[in-house]
C-alpha cells in the first residue's frame, strides 16, 4: 500500500550560500534510487531531516532539469538543520504536492511575473519552463526586487535573462547602508532611481534593467499591459499589499491575478487540518490561487 | 427480528478472542481485552472517544536506526471493536473522506478500518447532553456499524450485516414491538436541534461580529477537540534518540494558539474568534460543503466536559436566530 | 446578594464606568454556571451567583486590555486579580471589582454521580480547596455585595495525609494520577496565572519535552506547571475543575502552597504592594536547603 508519509532518500549534490549574510542557502538534490519525478512549476516538496522534522519548500528547479533545487531561509529548527548540510549528505523528500501554476491556462497569453525577496524560488521554475516552451506563450515580463543585490536569488540566471530579447526583465533594490527611507539616488552604482513622487511617470530607457525602487513602485513604472495578460505575484505580505492596488489600477481583474500562498504545514497532503483557508487546503487545493478564488474564502491573512 | 441470548453472544465473543483482537470500552477509554470478564460498559459514553482506536493519540509513522534506514510497522490484525455507541460508530465514517482517499491513502487508518468489525450497542437511556437525532440519526442508528445490538433483559436484538449476525449465532425471533417501544422512548430523551440551512446561515455570518461575541468565554483549552469523536487534526513530530528515532503523529487542536503559528512570527489565527470560527465552520459548513456530511455526530461530550459550558447546541440556536 | 450584583453591574454600565462586566449566568446543563460578558445595562439581569460558579473569571482580564472592565470576584478571583496587577498584566484603574464573599463551590461531578440536584445543595460536596479556604472574602474590591464572613486560618489536612505516606507510596500515587493526562492543556488555559505567550511545552528550540505520552513527558508537564506557579498560585482550583480526566492537580499545587507558606510565610495575591515571592530576596529567607 502506498504510504504518503514516508520520505524518499535524496542526496545533496550541491550546496551554496546565496546571500552575503549566509541567511539563504541553495541546495540541489537527487534521489539515491531513481530519477526525479515529474512535476509542474509551483509545486512544493516536504524536506525531512530525520530527528529534526520536516518543512515544505517550493521547488526552484524546472521539470526539464535533472535535479531538484531549493532555496532555504534559516529561521527555525529544520531550516537550521538544512543549512548545516554539505555535498554528500542525505535528506528525506516527499512530494510533489500542491496544484502548481496554471501553465495550461496561461498558454497563448502574456505573462507578468512580480516577485520580491526569496519568494522567487518557484518562479525560477516557472520562468525556465516558459522559456523552454517559448512559442506557446506571449510576452513575458518579469519584475523582481530585493533589498540588496546579494539578496536577489539565482543571479546567474538573471544575468542570462537580462541579455535575452524574448523576455523583459526588470530588477530593483531599495537599500543603501546608512540611508533611511526611499532613495532618490542609486542605492548601488548602475541601479537607476525612479520618479518617487509619480512612479508611473518614470522614463524607462531601452536596455535599462536595474532600478532603485520598491517592487510596487517598479510595477507602476513599468506599466505592464493587462491586455490578454495574467499576473503571477509571489512575495512577502507587505509587497503583496502594495502591489495589488497597482495591478488593479493597470486593469488586471481578480481572475487574472495569481498568488502562491504560504501556511504552516505538517502533512502536506490535506489531512492534518492545519493549513486550510475556509474549505480549501493550501497544501492540496493550493498553494496557487487566483485572487478571485481567495475573495470567496475567509480573510485569514 | 434477529435475536440471541446474551450468554450465547458473550460466549461466542470469548471464543473469537483468539482469532480477532477484541477492543472494548474499559472505563475511560477503549482497550484490548483478553477475556469477556474484563468488559466494563457501565455508563453511556467512554470519556475518550472511539477515534482512540482508529486514530490513536500517538501513532508511530515510522522509525529509523543509526544508519537512518527507515522501518514502517503498521498493525495488520483482524479486530473487533465492540460496545461503542452508535454515535461513536458513525463518527468513524466521518474520517473516511479525509483519510481514505485515492490520491493520498492513509495506510495507518485504512488498514485498521478494513480489518475491523464494528459492533455497537444501542442507547436505551440517552443522556441529557445527547443530540444525535439532529443529524437524522438516533440512539439505534445502525449506519456506521457492522452490527447494532439492542439490549433487552436476557437477550440482544441485532440489526446489521448477515455474515456478522450469523457469526454470533443470531436467529429469527420476536422483538419487533419491544424494539419499537424502546426506540421511541429513547428518542424522546434526545434533543433534536434544527440544523436546516445551517450551512447557508453560517455563510451569511462570516466576517461579522457574531463569532467575536460568542467566543468571549471560550478559554481555548482543547478539551473539546480531544474528546470529540470526529476531530482529526494532528501534528507530526520527530523523536530523536541516541541510536535512531521515530516520527510520531500526535493529536493537535485547532483551538491552540500555536496551531497555525509560522516560524516567521506570523499567525493567521492569532485571535480567539478566528479559531472559534474555524471550528464551527469546519463542522457545519466546510465539511458539509466538501463531503455532504456534518463534522459532528451529536455525542455531547464537548457539552459535558467544557470547563466554561460553551454549548454547541446553544450556539446553533443562536445561529438560527441570528438571521 | 444577586440583586445587589445586578444593580451594581447595571449602574456601572449605565454610568460608563466600565465597557463590559464579566460575571456568571445560568448554564445550559445541570448544576453549572457559565461566564457571561455583559455590555448592555439591561442584560445585567442575567447575572447570578451560586455555589456552581466554579471558574476563575480573572482569566479573561488580559483579553480586555485597553478597555474598562467590571468583574464579579470572590476571594480567590480577587487574589488572582491582585497577582495580575503585581505582575504588571492589568491596571488597577481599568478594573471595577464587585466583591462577593464566598462560602465555597460544590463539585458538580460528584453531585451528579450521586444523583443530587440543585434542590439538595449540600456542603459535604465542597471542593477540597474551598473546604480549607482561608480567604473567603475578596481581598480587593470597589463594591462589596454583602457583609464579610468569618475567615479560617490556612490549613492543609489533605496535603498532610499524603505527606504521611512513604516516598514509594507517594510516587505510585503520583504516577497513577498524572498518567491519565491527555495533554489537552485545559488546566493551563483555565488558570489565570498561566498567561505566557509561549508556554514551555510549546518551545521548539530547545525542545524541553515532546508531545507524546512518554511517562516522563507527562510527569514533566504537570510538575513543571505546578512549579511555575509556586508563590503565584491562588488556590482557586480552576485547573482541577477544568481537567476532563479528573486528575487531582490540587495535590501538587496545594503542596507547593503549603511549602511556600511554611518556608517563607507567603501567600500569593493578598496585597497589591506585595513583591512576587520568587522575584524578591529577603535576608530572613531560610537557607538550610543550600549546602
Amino acid at each position: 500500500m502506498k504510504n504518503p508519509y514516508i520520505p524518499i532518500e535524496a542526496e545533496v549534490k550541491m550546496a551554496r550560500f546565496e546571500s552575503d549574510d549566509h541567511s539563504l542557502k541553495t541546495i540541489d538534490l537527487k534521489f539515491v534510487d531513481g530519477d526525479i519525478f515529474d512535476f509542474i512549476p509551483g509545486q512544493f516538496c516536504e524536506i525531512s531531516i530525520l530527528g529534526r522534522g520536516e518543512a515544505p519548500f517550493g521547488i526552484a528547479s524546472a521539470p526539464s532539469e535533472d535535479f531538484l533545487r531549493f532555496t532555504i531561509n534559516k529561521a527555525g529548527v529544520v531550516t537550521t538543520g538544512i543549512h548545516h548540510l554539505d555535498e554528500g549528505d542525505k535528506v528525506g523528500l516527499r512530494g510533489p504536492f500542491g496544484n502548481g501554476y496554471p501553465v495550461k491556462l496561461l498558454e497563448g497569453k502574456n505573462i507578468v511575473v512580480v516577485s520580491g525577496g526569496f519568494a522567487f524560488t518557484t518562479l525560477r521554475s516557472l520562468i525556465i519552463y516558459l522559456l523552454k516552451n517559448r512559442d506557446k506563450y506571449g510576452n513575458i515580463t518579469v519584475i523582481y526586487g530585493a533589498r540588496r543585490p546579494d539578496l536577489l536569488l539565482y543571479r546567474e540566471e538573471l544575468k542570462e535573462w537580462e541579455k535575452r530579447q524574448d523576455i523583459s526583465l526588470f530588477l530593483c533594490i531599495d537599500w543603501k547602508f546608512g540611508s533611511k527611507g526611499p532613495l532618490e539616488e542609486p542605492a548601488q552604482p548602475g541601479w537607476q532611481p525612479i520618479n518617487l513622487k509619480e512612479p508611473s511617470k518614470t522614463e524607462i530607457k531601452k536596455g535599462v534593467k536595474r532600478f532603485t525602487a520598491f517592487v510596487p513602485q517598479l510595477v507602476s513604472a513599468v506599466k505592464p499591459s493587462q491586455k490578454d495578460a495574467y499576473a503571477v505575484v509571489c512575495g512577502p505580505p507587505i509587497m503583496l499589499k502594495f502591489t495589488m492596488p497597482v495591478l488593479r489600477e493597470i486593469g488586471f481583474p481578480s481572475e487574472r491575478i495569481y498568488n502562491s500562498l504560504e501556511r504552516r504545514m505538517k502533512c502536506g497532503i490535506g489531512k492534518c487540518g492545519r493549513c486550510n483557508i475556509g474549505s480549501k487546503y493550501v497544501c492540496k487545493d493550493g498553494p496557487v490561487f487566483s485572487l478571485k478564488e481567495l475573495e470567496k474564502l475567509p480573510k485569514e491573512y | 427480528m434477529k435475536r440471541v441470548s446474551k450468554k450465547k453472544f458473550y460466549n461466542r465473543l470469548n471464543e473469537l478472542i483468539g482469532q480477532y483482537s477484541v477492543y472494548a470500552p474499559c472505563g475511560d477509554k477503549i482497550e484490548e481485552i483478553k477475556d469477556v470478564s474484563e468488559l466494563s460498559i457501565d455508563g453511556l459514553l467512554t470519556r475518550l472517544p472511539s477515534k482512540t482506536y482508529m486514530f490513536p493519540q500517538n501513532e508511530e509513522l515510522f522509525r529509523w536506526d543509526k544508519g537512518k534506514k527507515i522501518e514502517v510497522n503498521i498493525p495488520d490484525r483482524k479486530s473487533i471493536l465492540f460496545g461503542i455507541r452508535p454515535c461513536d460508530a458513525r463518527a468513524i465514517a466521518t474520517f473516511d473522506p479525509t483519510f481514505d482517499t485515492e490520491e493520498f491513502p492513509d495506510p495507518y487508518f485504512q488498514k485498521r478500518r478494513k480489518n475491523t468489525i464494528i459492533i455497537s450497542m444501542g442507547c436505551n437511556e440517552p443522556e441529557e447532553t445527547c443530540f444525535c437525532t439532529s443529524f437524522g440519526s438516533g440512539p439505534f442508528d445502525a449506519s456506521g456499524s457492522d452490527l447494532l445490538l439492542v439490549e433487552m433483559e436476557k437477550d440482544f436484538l441485532g440489526i446489521g450485516r448477515e455474515e456478522i449476525l450469523e457469526l454470533f449465532g443470531f436467529e429469527e425471533g420476536k422483538g419487533e414491538k419491544d424494539f419499537e417501544e424502546i426506540k421511541t422512548q429513547a428518542e424522546k430523551k434526545v434533543e433534536k436541534i434544527n440544523l436546516k440551512g445551517i450551512k447557508e446561515k453560517l455563510d451569511a455570518l462570516r466576517e461579522t461580529n457574531f463569532f467575536k461575541e460568542i467566543s468571549n468565554k471560550c478559554i481555548n483549552c482543547g478539551a473539546c477537540t480531544f474528546l470529540c469523536p470526529t476531530c482529526y487534526c494532528f501534528d507530526i513530530e520527530d523523536m530523536e534518540r541516541v541510536d535512531g528515532g521515530k516520527r510520531m503523529r500526535n493529536w493537535d487542536s485547532c483551538m491552540f494558539k500555536i496551531y497555525t503559528y509560522e516560524t516567521s512570527g506570523n499567525n493567521p489565527r492569532r485571535q480567539e474568534e478566528l479559531r472559534m470560527q474555524q471550528r464551527i465552520m469546519h463542522k457545519f459548513n466546510y465539511y458539509p460543503l466538501l463531503y455532504d456530511m456534518y463534522g459532528c455526530v451529536g455525542c455531547g461530550r464537548c457539552v459535558s466536559y467544557c470547563p466554561v459550558n460553551f454549548d454547541i447546541r446553544e450556539i446553533i440556536k443562536l445561529i438560527n436566530n441570528a438571521n | 446578594m444577586i440583586d445587589k450584583i445586578r444593580k451594581e453591574a447595571k449602574r456601572i454600565l449605565e454610568e460608563g464606568i466600565v465597557d463590559v462586566v464579566i460575571g456568571f449566568e445560568k448554564g445550559s446543563i445541570p448544576l453549572k454556571s457559565t461566564p457571561v460578558f455583559i455590555e448592555k445595562p439591561e442584560d445585567a439581569e442575567k447575572l447570578i451567583w451560586n455555589k456552581f460558579c466554579e471558574n476563575n473569571l480573572a482569566r479573561y482580564l488580559r483579553r480586555f486590555k485597553g478597555k474598562k472592565v467590571g468583574i464579579v470576584a470572590n476571594g480567590c478571583c480577587s487574589r488572582a486579580i491582585v497577582n495580575l496587577i503585581i505582575e504588571g498584566q492589568v491596571n488597577r484603574d481599568d478594573i471595577y471589582i464587585i466583591g462577593t464573599p464566598c462560602e465555597g463551590m460544590l463539585s458538580r461531578r460528584k453531585m451528579l454521580k450521586d444523583g443530587k440536584s440543585e434542590k439538595n445543595v449540600d456542603d459535604s460536596y465542597l471542593y477540597i480547596n474551598c473546604k480549607y479556604c482561608s480567604h473567603r472574602n475578596p481581598v480587593i474590591y470597589d463594591y462589596l455585595v454583602s457583609e464579610k464572613i468569618e475567615e479560617k486560618p490556612a490549613q492543609f489536612p489533605d496535603v498532610e495525609e499524603i505527606e504521611k505516606l512513604s516516598p514509594e507510596e507517594r510516587w505510585t500515587k503520583f504516577r497513577e494520577e498524572v498518567n491519565k493526562c491527555i495533554r489537552c492543556y485545559a488546566c493551563r488555559e483555565a488558570c489565570p496565572m498561566c498567561y505566557c505567550e509561549v508556554c514551555f511545552v510549546d518551545v521548539n528550540n530547545p525542545k524541553w519535552l515532546e508531545g507524546g505520552f512518554a511517562e516522563s513527558d507527562v510527569e514533566f508537564w504537570n510538575l513543571g506547571r505546578a512549579f511555575h506557579l509556586a508563590g503565584r498560585c491562588v488556590d482557586c482550583g480552576a485547573c482541577e475543575r477544568a481537567c476532563p480526566m479528573e486528575i487531582k492537580i490540587l495535590n501538587l499545587t496545594r503542596k507547593l502552597n503549603k511549602d511556600v507558606k511554611e518556608l517563607y510565610d507567603y501567600e500569593a495575591g493578598l496585597d497589591i504592594k506585595q513583591k512576587p515571592l520568587l522575584g524578591e530576596f529577603r535576608f530572613e529567607d531560610k537557607e538550610e536547603f543550600i549546602r
